[in-house]
């Protein structure tokens, strides 16, 4: 190989760093011994055949300035690992490396992996710093510049001369060619010439040979010359080198170079370069065979020449170039990341690709492995080319063995056919290939058909007539996983969209233009346009960093931080299940970085809608613990506000800025902990209406004293204490007082076991709770008391007056909302609430109180019998409620104050032979959301019934609310709803019934004057309505 | 921070919250509806589908609209600017033609009487048109009901007149007919 640009001062820092001697080193002894039979290297007392390799380090996109050695120590070793521990199975013994590596990378590869080095001193071959400036053109007659290169040779000797594992030294780098080269690329060799000059460089050569010999007795010195050019004035100039090196690319053979090195110099030779190009120039296209065959050709010639084999005996081995491909060769500054194919130079001693009058050298194609892109931490992967293992096979012959004659050479040799290890590289592409698709793959496919046909009576808007409608979509997930990056991107489609369904709001839906109606008119909705029918359905990815994981997400979920102390439950979790496709969230989407390390604690979330119905927010959270204590600090920052909401679920509230700090002192069985919160000061001087009851006829004769006042500092904080005892009887007590607008919200810690009640998070409210939870066998008892109040009521409804007597205006008084007042009354209203929760687990390994327990649950037979009762005395504030167009109402009125009761009963069966039972009976009594008076109770029960592959499941529900949150903001009930599902699947199903699966469902319901779409009859004021759908369906999953 | 060190805070938390709840506010009672004259808060205000009104700090109404049976009430007082922010309150709360129309008379009546500041007059009679037009624009088949829930009149064409009155242009795409009783009426053309 001729010239190879290497940035000088980047070698020049190098050598200056990290040289210090090591006084305990033990250097190993490496002579070279002279008979008969020729000459032969001995390190140690062993014969050595230099199984060389030029290894470098340089990933793709990068160029000569890179080093690996300015890299962490963490990422050197485990670059040297993965390049070393291949090279030691190949048979390499050696490597040559210029001397920016420190010496205590050289003992690691030596003490790791048996491998030497070769320490290359370049002698001026790409410039040198004379008198501290840098000169790029080597003036090797200077004699200051002469006494430079020496000194900084010097140096270097006595870096590395009590380093375990340094073979040789090298002196140069074909520095004879650029003698008549002024450029650094690679160009067409010279003719011989410029002798004056070359006069010049070898005395250099010499006396730094003789520098070294002096300064270090336990390591030989060799050129590395550019060919043997300059031979005759190299032997006369230079006596002190014990071995003559050359980067030579002759072919397969070097023809008499092995003779003439003995005749005319006395000494052993070594290739500081030997090799071929695995790139057929002529055809264009990769050829590692070729580069193979070329390669075991000359180590045998190698072999051949070696010592007591009857030929020169000169030949000690030599350094192949080399290891892996460099992509930055070609133009060295730009396409660092194109593998070019351009062939710089032209020799005919490669025959297979020359064609004459064209360049068929590769610059980019030396590597006996093959480089490819780094990986995400900046790794290099490499697949061994041919020439890797025909060569790992060619090295088991021991070269100095007795027995290892010429002929044997020939046997050995000859006996390697190409054929036989060409697949093997051919196969590490294809598995590379094979990689690098599964980086980017095709993750699910699932399709759904349906189709159904529905009608009703004369009670109802939709008639008697039959309606049939038919829905087709599909999701298509595509995956990446490259490491340290994972990502999914979920893509659904939509064909035809029913719409003759009893429940019509669905995903499909969104492709259709829902028309906003004329006052009068029903809602309707239209096709979109075919590219509205596709839309992105969902998205996450993951990247890890070792000082951060970046976590992305849309519309998929995340986990709330309430166990990672967020204590007022800022950071809900946000996993929404079916009801985020029902109303078409397009929530959570944003980002969560968690640090690791030094940053470990830190975690930020931020993004455009966190939850479902944030505002664009960011929040930031640091925790920490030592022994006992640990504690937690949390802000968060609304950004931006949201508008419109797809559901009164999800509801956008006034901007607001939040602050947390919590302590926890666990000394089980009983721990403290204790938080602060600071909340809603943007809303300081914000005014609001509040009432207080009085003796006398009050404001508008209502009762009521009417107060306008204003929000002040003292109301946007809050503080909470709880105490946890988990002995035999687990117990936890905790109170709470939150001024006006210190907004918490709900959270989403699991505290003991599974109870239904919770505490508000709300502000304006003080609470007081308790509960225990005690097992008695398999029976765990778990009572709960709670009682909050809020701190200012809610408002009544008070209508204004004009007085045309006085002329005085006597304004409304009205419940306060969340879109216009600065807090509310609403589930932090007072309540006096009990609950006892029954649980009967005979395998309490698997907790009842996980979301998927109907799947999990692993005992014959588990049930929970939750009952619970609230008492509220006072009536709340208003609800909202959204219209068609994604706008936020709030209702002017309110319902009077109401208990609610609920008594639940959840069982799970495995009675064996492959069935599995889930079942839930319920009964209740709650208020609707919106101002409606009647309160409802409602009764119902759920089965769902696993059996192998067959999945069936029904619901009943008498006197309940519709499954639609808009339902249950109207109070729309009806008097009785069932559906019925059974399916049968390849596969058994999960608890979403996925993959592939074709089943029948059915649905009844009957309507009243409660019900949307009833049609009253006067002559019968209490005849009910019917309605009934029927389906069939067909899920394909891939 | 040492845990040790939150402590201080803790404990000022009830003398903070107590702070919060101290000295209430002042006692409502009944107001004369004010004589001020109207400052144009925006240009919108009023004008469907703008809510701007409902963040007008001159607007008695924003926080409590007035009641369905106070508005007219309110109308009967001959104070046009409290009218005004009653109906356009009711208007961003629950948007009808009658709202719309009413807020157009109101304006009308503020222009022609002078009932805002001088320099805001020249818009609020820009405000009066743009709201008739929307009775045209957005409302087309509104009409107006007396307190029986008997039809009374139909809108548009009073809002069409109202547009003359004030001497604006003649709505595009709208001219003046006569029906077979000799009434005018507007329609589309």
């Amino acid at each position: 190989m001729k010239t190879r640009r290497i940035l000088f001062p980047v070698l020049l820092l190098a050598l200056t760093a990290g040289l210090a001697p090591r006084a305990e080193a033990q250097a190993n002894q490496v002579v070279v011994v002279e008979d008969e039979g020729g000459w032969k290297l001995q390190v140690d007392g062993e014969d050595f055949m230099v199984f060389g390799m030029n290894w470098g380090y340089i990933p793709v996109g990068e160029n000569y300035r890179y080093s690996l050695w300015d890299q962490p120590d963490e990422f050197i070793i485990e670059a040297l690992d993965a390049e070393m521990s291949m090279l030691r199975e190949m048979g390499v013994n050696a490597i040559r490396l210029f001397s920016e590596i420190p010496p205590r990378w050289v003992e690691h590869i030596y003490d790791e992996y048996g491998i030497m080095t070769a320490v290359n001193h370049l002698m001026g071959r790409y410039g040198f710093e004379v008198n501290g400036r840098f000169v790029p053109e080597t003036d090797y007659s200077d004699e200051t510049t002469r006494r430079a290169i020496l000194a900084d040779l010097k140096r270097t000797v006595e870096a590395y001369r009590d380093t375990r594992g340094v073979l040789m030294y090298l002196l140069g780098n074909e520095n004879n060619y650029g003698l008549s080269w002024t450029s650094f690329e690679i160009e067409d060799l010279p003719e011989e010439a410029d002798d004056p000059r070359a006069e010049y460089l070898y005395t250099l050569m010499g006396e730094g040979a003789a520098l070294v010999s002096g300064l270090d007795d336990r390591h030989p010195v060799a050129l590395a010359n550019g060919d043997i050019n300059y031979l005759d004035v190299i032997a006369r100039t230079c006596p002190e080198v014990d071995i003559m090196g050359a980067n030579v690319y002759r072919g397969v053979s070097s023809g008499d170079l092995f003779r003439r090195v003995r005749d005319e110099m006395g000494v052993p030779f070594v290739y500081t370069e030997f090799g071929a190009d695995a790139y057929d120039a002529k055809r264009d296209r990769e050829d590692d065979v070729a580069q193979a065959d070329y390669l075991l050709g000359q180590w045998r010639e190698i072999y051949e020449q070696s010592y007591g084999k009857g030929g020169a005996g000169t030949a000690l081995g030599g350094f192949i170039f080399q290891w892996s491909d460099g992509w930055w060769k070609f133009r060295q500054e730009e396409n660092l990341d194109v593998h070019d194919t351009n062939a710089s130079w032209a020799t005919g001693a490669y025959v297979h690709d020359f064609v004459e009058g064209r360049n068929n050298m590769n610059e980019e194609w030396w590597g006996i492995a093959a480089k490819g892109p780094s990986d995400d931490r900046g790794f290099i992967p490499v697949t061994p080319r041919t020439s890797y293992y025909v060569l790992q096979r060619a090295f088991r012959l021991d070269p100095y063995a007795e027995a290892t004659t010429a002929e044997v050479i020939r046997r050995s040799f000859g006996q390697i056919r190409l054929s036989d290890y060409s697949h093997r590289y051919a196969t590490g592409r294809a598995l590379d290939e094979v990689k690098q698709l599964r980086a980017v793959r095709l993750g699910d496919v699932r399709m759904r058909y349906e189709s159904s046909i529905s009608s009703g009576d004369e009670r109802t808007e939709r008639g008697e007539e039959e309606r049939f409608g038919h829905t087709e979509s599909f999701w298509t997930d595509l995956e990446v996983d490259s490491g340290d990056l994972r990502g999914r991107l979920s893509l659904h489609g939509v064909g035809a969209v029913g719409q003759n369904r009893l429940d019509n709001i669905f995903y499909e839906n969104r492709a259709l233009e829902r028309v906003v109606p004329a006052p009068g008119q029903a809602p309707s909705r239209e096709p979109r346009q075919v590219v509205d029918r596709f839309a992105v359905h969902a998205a996450e990815f993951t990247i890890e960093r070792p000082r951060f994981t970046l976590d992305g997400f849309f519309r998929t979920g995340h986990f709330h931080w309430g166990y990672e102390g967020d204590f007022f439950g800022l950071y809900p979790e946000a996993n929404y299940g079916p009801n985020l496709d029902t109303y078409n969230g397009q929530a959570p989407n944003g980002f969560e970085i968690t640090g690791k390390g030094p940053w470990q604690g830190w975690k930020v979330a931020v993004g455009p809608e966190l939850w479902w119905g944030a505002n664009a927010a960011v929040l930031a959270k640091y925790q920490r613990a030592a022994g006992a204590w640990s504690w937690s600090v949390i802000h968060h920052e609304d950004l931006a506000e949201a508008s419109g909401a797809q559901t009164s679920f999800a509801v956008p509230e006034q901007l607001n800025r939040r602050t947390t700090l919590y302590f926890s002192w666990d000394a089980r069985p009983l721990t403290l902990e204790a938080g602060g919160i600071f909340s809603g000061s943007p809303k300081v001087g914000d005014a609001f209406t509040w009432v207080r009851e009085t003796s006398g006829r009050g404001y508008l004769d209502s009762g009521w004293e009417v107060i306008d006042d204003e929000v002040k500092w003292g109301d946007t904080f809050g503080g909470r204490v709880r105490l946890t005892w988990e002995g035999a009887v687990r117990w936890y007590g905790q109170g709470s007082l939150q001024g006006l607008v210190a907004d918490g919200g709900y959270s989403g810690a699991t505290l003991l076991t599974g109870w239904s009640l919770k505490e508000s998070g709300r502000g304006n409210h003080w609470a007081l709770s308790s509960g225990a939870s005690y097992r008695l066998g398999l029976l765990e008892i778990s009572p709960q008391v709670l009682y909050q109040k809020p701190v200012l009521p809610a408002n009544p409804r008070i209508d204004d007056h004009y007085s045309s007597r006085t002329g005085l205006y006597y304004p409304a008084v009205r419940p306060r909302n969340i879109l216009d007042d600065p807090f509310v009354v609403l589930d932090n209203r007072e309540t006096a609430a009990g609950e006892l929760l029954l649980v009967y687990d005979p395998t309490p390994g698997t907790w009842f109180h996980t979301w998927d327990r109907d799947i999990r649950e692993d005992a014959p037979f588990v049930a929970a019998l939750d009952l619970w009762y609230r008492h509220h005395p006072e009536r709340r504030d208003a609800h909202t409620f959204t219209l068609a167009n994604g706008a936020v109402v709030p209702f002017g009125q309110t319902p009077p104050a109401g208990d609610e009761w609920e008594a639940k009963l959840h069982t799970v069966h495995n009675p064996g032979r492959g069935l599995r039972l889930a079942a839930t009976l319920l009964a209740g009594e709650g208020e609707p959301r919106g101002d409606d008076p009647r309160r409802i109770r409602r009764y119902g029960g759920d089965l769902r019934l696993w059996w192998h592959t067959v999945d069936a499941r029904t619901r009943l529900r008498l006197d309940d609310w519709g499954p639609y949150d808009f339902h249950r903001d109207f109070n729309l009930t009806y008097p009785l709803q069932w559906y019925g599902d059974v399916s049968y699947g390849l596969k058994p199903a999960g608890l979403e019934g996925a993959s592939t699966r074709f089943g029948l469902r059915a649905q009844v319901r009957t309507l009243d004057e409660n019900s949307p779409e009833y049609v009253a009859d006067p002559g019968d004021p209490g005849a009910t309505g019917a309605e009934v759908e029927v389906g069939l369906y067909v899920h394909v999953g891939l | 921070m040492r845990p040790t060190s939150a402590i201080p805070l803790l404990a000022l938390l009830p003398v903070l919250l107590a702070a919060g709840c101290s000295e209430p506010g002042p006692f409502r009672y009944g107001s004369p509806l004010g004589e001020e004259p109207l400052h144009v808060y925006h240009e919108s205000a009023g004008i469907h589908p703008s809510k701007a009104v409902l963040d007008d700090p001159g607007n008695p109404f924003a926080r409590a609209s007035s009641g369905p049976e106070t508005k007219w009430a309110i109308e009967s007082t001959g104070n046009a600017v409290a009218a005004y922010y009653s109906w356009a309150t009711w208007l961003a709360n629950e948007p009808t033609g009658e709202h719309q129309y009413y807020v157009a008379v109101n304006l009308g009546r503020i222009w022609s009487r002078g009932l805002a500041r001088q320099q805001d007059l020249p818009a609020v009679r820009e405000m009066a048109l743009a709201a008739y037009q929307s009775v045209l624009d957005n409302f087309p088949d509104a009409a107006s009901w007396d307190a029986t829930g008997t039809f009374s009149f139909e809108l548009v064409t009073a809002a069409y007149r109202g547009i003359l009155d004030l001497g604006g242009p003649p709505a595009a795409g709208w001219l003046l007919v006569q029906d077979p009783h000799g009434n005018d009426k507007a329609v589309r053309r």
